[in-house]
């Protein structure tokens, strides 16, 4: 069953949105990051946004997944977003001392996707600068 | 002839007294095996009553004695460890206590005393060492010492026989067994009072402890309810010292008071987290106006709590580091440089407002 299972990834306007729910594999992981490649270089995107309310616990390996895939998508031109996350996830993140420094974060879907329209320059986040030329 | 009657008369003497001491050897066998029947019978008595009273042992003994021996008169003198008196412990036929009196029986002691086994003591000699004595020890007595532990601890003695025979050897000798008897019975009663008085012991330090058991119990149910209520004071505390205020549309602030530990900081994190987002604020102003010293710990609590907050979306400032806060933490090298600082709520909220401003125009200018 997992062997045919994906992450879906839906294109809304100019911007990508995957729902994380459950637990992450390594296949998936791979998976989703070529899904998500591919879909950038299909072209038209300019946002991606990860939401994360179907988290309950996240350990490492998704965390640096989710970071890998931010990473990726900066590579190629797209801001990523994460919104949603749960308080006890993001307490168990700062008390693991994991940062997701390559992704911003908002606070729901709504949020996220007013961010990455309004494409302001965010002051003092780890990444993203004074926004784009 | 004159020979002949002289032979047949020794003869005739000679089997008489064979046949005299068969006789009496007969009855010295009948006294003995009654002697040693009887004495059975005190020790089945004494080791079933296991008595422990002195006074009763002694009346027990003597009375048994009595009326194997067949006397009226008889009684048991014990020497009194305290004082070093004798006293009447246990007496027979005597119709008046006062009649037998330790201090007169006492003087019988020392001539007891010399042989320790059983003796008679002719009446003579009785009047002489007591002149007092009740009449009934007119006859002269027999008598033996009880001895416990090689020491003398007490006298046995009985009157003439009621027929007014002599005491033969076999009474003697009976006597001997009987004050061995008391002397084992007067052993076993210490050990006995001993015994229970170590069960007594025993008992109570039983009780003791079990009381002092239930009192430890009461004591630790009542700091049980004091740390419960000290449990929930705390609590109280806690909820009332980070209160976290609406201050604006999207706007929450968290003004922290006094010291800042792990467990309060754990408290603060948890529940700004979830107001965040049961309120979805945008931006959280955390105050620390109030704090008047910090640590490396205080500031690692403080950029974890923030970093919490930013990672669910909300942007946080921190506002109100006092001077002395402030040079602190640049000298103990904490870098806060991640994070907006201000210098009050006022400007911490008037910063909150230009941010919205700026993002409103900014969604204006998208559409």
């Amino acid at each position: 069953m997992t062997e045919t299972f994906r992450i879906p990834i839906i294109k809304l306007k100019d911007n990508l949105i995957v729902s994380i729910q459950g637990s992450l594999g390594d296949r998936l992981v791979i998976q989703l990051k070529e899904d998500i490649t591919s879909a950038i270089e299909r072209g038209g995107v300019r946002g991606l946004v990860i939401d994360l309310s179907g988290i309950d616990v996240m350990d490492s390996f998704i965390s640096r997944a989710i970071r890998d895939i931010g990473l990726v998508a900066r590579l190629m031109g797209v801001r990523a977003v994460i919104s949603g996350m749960e308080p006890m996830v993001a307490m168990t993140l700062v008390e693991m001392g994991m940062g997701l420094e390559s992704v911003k974060a908002a606070l729901n879907l709504e949020a996220a996707l007013d961010m990455l329209a309004r494409d302001a320059p965010r002051p003092l986040e780890g990444f993203g600068g004074k926004g784009r030329g | 002839m004159t020979l002949d009657n002289k032979g047949n008369d020794s003869a005739r003497d000679e089997r008489q007294r064979l046949r005299d001491r068969i006789a009496d050897l007969e009855l010295s066998l009948k006294r003995t095996t009654e002697g040693l029947q009887f004495q059975q019978m005190i020790m089945k008595t004494f080791t079933s009553l296991a008595l422990t009273d002195k006074g009763a042992i002694c009346d027990t003994i003597i009375s048994l004695v009595a009326s194997h021996l067949e006397v009226a008169h008889g009684g048991a003198m014990l020497l009194d460890m305290e004082s070093g008196s004798v006293v009447v412990a246990g007496q027979q036929g005597f119709s008046q206590p006062r009649e037998l009196d330790g201090a007169g029986a006492g003087r019988l002691w020392a001539s007891v005393m010399e042989e320790r086994i059983a003796r008679i003591i002719p009446g003579a000699e009785v009047a002489r060492l007591w002149p007092g004595r009740p009449q009934a020890l007119a006859g002269g007595v027999a008598a033996v010492a009880i001895d416990v532990r090689e020491r003398t601890v007490g006298l046995l003695f009985v009157a003439q026989k009621r027929s007014g025979d002599d005491f033969v050897a076999e009474d003697l000798h009976f006597m001997n067994t009987a004050s061995g008897i008391a002397a084992m019975a007067l052993t076993s009663a210490e050990a006995i009072t001993a015994q229970q008085e170590l069960f007594r012991d025993v008992e109570t330090q039983a009780a003791q402890a079990q009381r002092e058991a239930q009192e430890k119990e009461k004591a630790l149910k009542e700091l049980d309810q004091k740390l419960e209520i000290i449990g929930r004071q705390q609590l109280a505390i806690q909820e009332l010292s980070t209160p976290i205020l609406q201050l604006w549309d999207n706007v929450l602030a968290l003004p922290v008071i006094g010291v800042v530990d792990s467990k309060r900081s754990a408290d603060i994190m948890e529940r700004l987290l979830s107001e965040i987002t049961i309120k979805q604020s945008r931006f959280v102003i955390l105050d620390i106006t109030g704090v008047e010293v910090v640590d490396t710990k205080t500031a690692d609590h403080f950029i974890k709590v923030i970093k919490a907050a930013e990672l669910l979306g909300t942007r946080c400032i921190l506002t109100g580091i006092r001077p002395a806060v402030a040079q602190t933490l640049v000298e103990i090298g904490v870098d806060l440089s991640s994070i907006i600082t201000l210098r009050n709520l006022q400007d911490g909220l008037r910063e909150c407002l230009r941010q919205m401003a700026e993002h409103e125009e900014a969604a204006r200018a998208v559409r």
